[in-house]
């Protein structure tokens, strides 16, 4: 099973009949930008990963090799912090409320609602 | 990746959102790029000190929280700027998840000891004062720190982000220095003060020199009520080495943020006179 970035996103995008340059044009990158994604030439933003991952449909997980299921969001939550060692109760309790109205955004998305 | 590297590519992203995003003139808004990119941002409920800001993912969602405990536009539209910068950067993802367990400490104040806040910081700064519209803004705004409060203005930014940007694009001698108690935090120079052969650079931890901001300096509610002075010193009496040349010596208390920001500037012509010579 491909376990690195590049080798699960070629794995994704030929199980899907896709050339680079389809793939390419369909997420709005430049024509080379996935041959370099795919060896690892280029480390994708989270923003290339959720173009690939909303044109391929499939989650940000999966692409990673974070999950096996294609297109279940399940619980992975990733979370940047600025000033983590000053972090308070309230403020880990306001993470979970954050975290509960994204849930529910990434719920619609999937649902199409 | 190199400092050097790192700030260009910190550049480039920027500059290429601004343009894909249309944005032609100053101010960039941070929250109508989060917008255009279907990043749902929120202000935390609380007002108490804590985080001051956070990007976080749930599947293909992604999302950014700040605070509010610092009551200042362009700290709060900064902070929304550098969690975008996490967002934009290649190879953010799995330099802050390596292990994929998704948390990332990171370091608070202006300057991170984290290359990757680091990046992000420099992003936010490239992002609301884009290069191209700076650099036409800094040509009209004057000198000094009328010229600083100016730009701020325009781009909506804090002064003390838009004077650190200002050094990188002014053709005039100016030095931004922030400081606390009787130590300097860190110091910005223009390439027109960098450039003086034989000047020695001021250092995190550098104590300041006699004069308006360690008087300044001195009184504690001079910061927290954001007071300013105008004074005058001599450029040599910060750094050593430096040309014996009166500068301007502006000094203002920077609030909650807790620190003072000098800033260093002159109406005069300085440069070694044996470049002056090869004319």
């Amino acid at each position: 099973m491909p376990d690195t970035f590049g080798e699960k996103l070629r794995k994704i995008r030929e199980d899907k009949g896709l050339s680079q340059s389809d793939l390419a044009r369909m997420a709005g990158f430049q024509p080379s930008a996935i041959s370099h994604f795919e060896s690892g030439r280029r480390s994708p933003s989270f923003d290339n990963l959720k173009r690939l991952a909303d044109t391929l449909s499939v989650t940000i997980d999966y692409l990673l090799g974070r999950q096996t299921v294609p297109t279940t969001a399940g619980p992975v939550a990733e979370k940047l912090f600025r000033n983590f060692g000053q972090m308070s109760a309230e403020d880990q309790d306001d993470i979970a409320k954050f975290a509960a109205i994204l849930a529910e955004k990434n719920r619609r998305r999937q649902d199409g609602t | 990746m190199s400092e050097k590297l790192a700030r260009l590519e910190a550049e480039n992203t920027a500059q290429q959102i601004v343009q894909d995003c249309g944005f032609t003139a100053l101010p960039i808004c941070p929250f109508e790029i989060a917008r255009r990119h279907d990043i749902h941002v929120e202000a935390k409920q609380s007002r108490k000190p804590g985080v001051s800001g956070f990007l976080m993912r749930i599947g293909n969602t992604f999302g950014i929280r700040y605070a509010l405990h610092i009551q200042n536009e362009g700290f709060i539209r900064f902070t929304v700027a550098h969690e975008l910068g996490h967002y934009f950067l290649p190879g953010h993802p799995e330099r802050l998840f390596p292990a994929g367990d998704g948390l990332h400490e990171s370091r608070s104040g202006f300057i991170s000891h984290d290359p990757l806040e680091r990046q992000a910081d420099y992003f936010a700064s490239a992002l609301l004062m884009p290069v191209h519209q700076f650099r036409e803004a800094v040509d009209y705004a004057g000198n000094g720190f009328a010229a600083i409060e100016r730009l701020a203005r325009q781009c909506q930014t804090s002064i003390t982000a838009t004077a650190i940007r200002y050094t990188t694009f002014t053709d005039e001698a100016v030095a931004v220095i922030v400081s606390s108690g009787r130590q300097i935090d860190y110091c910005f120079m223009s390439d027109c003060i960098r450039d003086l052969r034989g000047l020695t650079w001021i250092k995190k931890g550098d104590m300041l020199p006699d004069g308006a901001t360690r008087r300044f300096n001195h009184d504690p509610s001079n910061i927290e009520q954001a007071r300013r002075e105008e004074s005058t010193c001599r450029l040599d009496d910060w750094f050593d080495g430096a040309p014996d040349v009166e500068f301007n010596e502006d000094v203002i208390g920077l609030g909650s943020y807790g620190k003072t920001l000098t800033v260093l500037f002159t109406d005069e012509i300085i440069g070694d006179d044996d470049a002056n010579d090869d004319d």
